[in-house]
């Protein structure tokens, strides 16, 4: 079942040019894992931007209740066939999640949460944007609902919240650490220029082809701000020009509408650990590096709660803005509850 | 024979160094041959920012650096003078601007850069490369190989346990 004539046609012409077939390339499928429900073909070839160190993405849904495999890329020459294999109630509960879960959510947002939606994205545009080579019945289905928009307005969201995560790590850093400052500045346009892309239909969810994404849009503008926003300062000194720059990109790019709907949570990151010693506490990451603060106590690191909330217009106190520019802290973005 | 003065960081540094130039610089630096060769100068540019960025925060390693990277304000420059960091990002800022006749010679300036990290990792001879057939034993061995130090002093595994279990 080929359902994409274009993107069958660059698979076929990018395998003729290796000396081997889209058949070739499913014996490659283990089948010790279960049979084969569905496979996409995804990655850079199939969108048009393939080049000769390209690889194929081969995503195969299982008829079993669970997937436990070491990802073990095959080999057909040089070829490299990335296989990841993944059950139907995997794909139907990222589906709803994906689907009935807005993004940012509201309540509290952990580490876990935000990787979690990370990961069904990726793989979901995957799935949904790639080329269906096989798919029985109840699989067809299922990547005809991740073909539908609401996939891509997912996409769109998730760009804004990390447009607004980045930009406020920036800020947060810009007095004492100004050349990363600038780093997250730069994350935050190129979030804003993933969000544009997405806007035009282009969801492939990997920050490298940014580039060429905007290329096929035929968007000149946003290519020129892409390489704006790549000549990155590197010396502090040139920060403040970069920084500035770098807001009016954001300006242009839409960036400043409201985000009074937002809120910022800080957790403690992993490795955390909080101690008490007199009136001082002493916070470490896995014991490799911490601050001391003094004169302040920190909640204990197994409370279920975020160590800070707040709009996103607002920063922290002194001692907890500390801890997120030593990087001890997790940022996440949450929707306002009302 | 290598003195060093702490030796959780130490083994951060070697440990995490490693497999960051596996995940990261090598992957990249693939995507940049390849998108050198085929006139995509902005796959180039973005993902020189991604070598050099990921080359500074495994030599902070050995410094200051923290071992996981995800956090908004992870710092890739952390314990780096001043001079490191301007190198390695200048290195990264030219790709902005490259053309064909320029690219070779800044490609080999790059590689030789992402060598020299490797290099001070101390393996003595060259890391496994991923993207090759036995490249995933390669990432599996190091793991094996730092495991059990690992968990000795309290630092996060390298992959997911049930990877290695399943792998042997």
């Amino acid at each position: 079942v080929i359902v994409d004539q274009t993107q069958a046609a660059r698979l076929t012409d990018f395998l003729d040019a290796r000396g081997t077939t889209i058949e070739r390339l499913l014996e490659t499928v283990e089948t010790s894992f279960g049979s084969p429900t569905a496979i996409v073909a995804s990655g850079s070839v199939l969108d048009g931007f393939g080049n000769e160190t390209s690889d194929i993405d081969l995503n195969v849904v299982v008829d079993r209740e669970s997937v436990r495999v070491v990802p073990i890329p095959a080999f057909e020459d040089d070829l490299l066939v990335d296989t990841k294999y993944f059950t139907v109630a995997q794909l139907e509960e990222w589906i709803e999640e994906l689907r009935d879960g807005p993004w940012p959510p509201r309540g509290h947002l952990t580490r876990e949460g935000y990787r979690r939606r990370y990961l069904q994205l990726f793989q979901c545009v995957r799935f949904g944007t790639g080329l269906i080579v096989s798919a029985g019945d109840d699989c067809e289905s299922l990547l005809a609902v991740l073909r539908e928009p609401w996939l891509a307005e997912c996409v769109v969201e998730w760009w804004r919240a990390e447009r607004v995560r980045s930009s406020l790590a920036a800020r947060w850093l810009t007095d004492r650490k100004p050349l990363l400052a600038a780093q997250k500045q730069c994350d935050a346009v190129l979030a804003a220029l993933e969000r544009r892309a997405a806007l035009g239909g282009q969801l492939t969810f990997k920050p490298k082809w940014l580039s060429e994404k905007l290329r096929v849009l035929e968007d000149g503008a946003a290519l020129e701000m892409l390489r704006a926003a790549l000549r990155l300062p590197v010396t502090a000194g040139e920060t403040p020009d970069y920084l500035a720059r770098s807001a009016a990109l954001l300006g242009e790019l839409g960036a400043d509408e409201s985000v009074d709907d937002l809120a910022a949570q800080l957790w403690y990151a992993p490795g955390v650990t909080v101690r008490r010693l007199e009136r001082s506490t002493l916070v470490s990451r896995w014991q490799l590096r911490g601050l001391e603060i003094r004169d302040a106590a920190l909640p204990a690191t197994d409370v279920d709660e975020p160590l800070w909330e707040s709009s996103v217009a607002t920063d922290p106190e002194p001692e907890v803005l500390e801890l997120f520019v030593e990087d001890l802290t997790w940022l996440s973005i949450v929707t306002r509850s009302s | 024979l290598t003195a060093f003065p702490d030796l959780r960081r130490h083994v951060a540094f070697r440990a995490y160094g490693a497999i960051r130039m596996l995940n990261w610089v090598q992957a990249a630096l693939g995507d940049i041959e390849g998108a050198v060769v085929s006139g995509q100068h902005g796959v180039a540019a973005s993902q020189a920012r991604t070598v050099v960025l990921q080359c500074l925060s495994v030599r902070s390693l050995a410094r200051a650096g923290e071992i996981e990277w995800d956090g908004a304000a992870f710092d890739f420059f952390a314990g780096l003078t001043e001079d490191e960091v301007a190198a390695g990002l200048s290195l990264a800022v030219e790709a902005v601007d490259l053309d064909e006749e320029g690219s070779s010679d800044w490609l080999e300036r790059l590689r030789r850069y992402a060598a020299e990290t490797e290099a001070g990792l101390g393996y003595g001879e060259p890391l496994p490369i991923l993207r090759s057939p036995r490249g995933p034993f390669g990432i599996i061995g190091l793991a094996r190989q730092w495991s059990r130090i690992l968990s000795e002093l309290g630092l996060p595994p390298h992959l997911p346990p049930k990877w290695v279990r399943d792998a042997t």
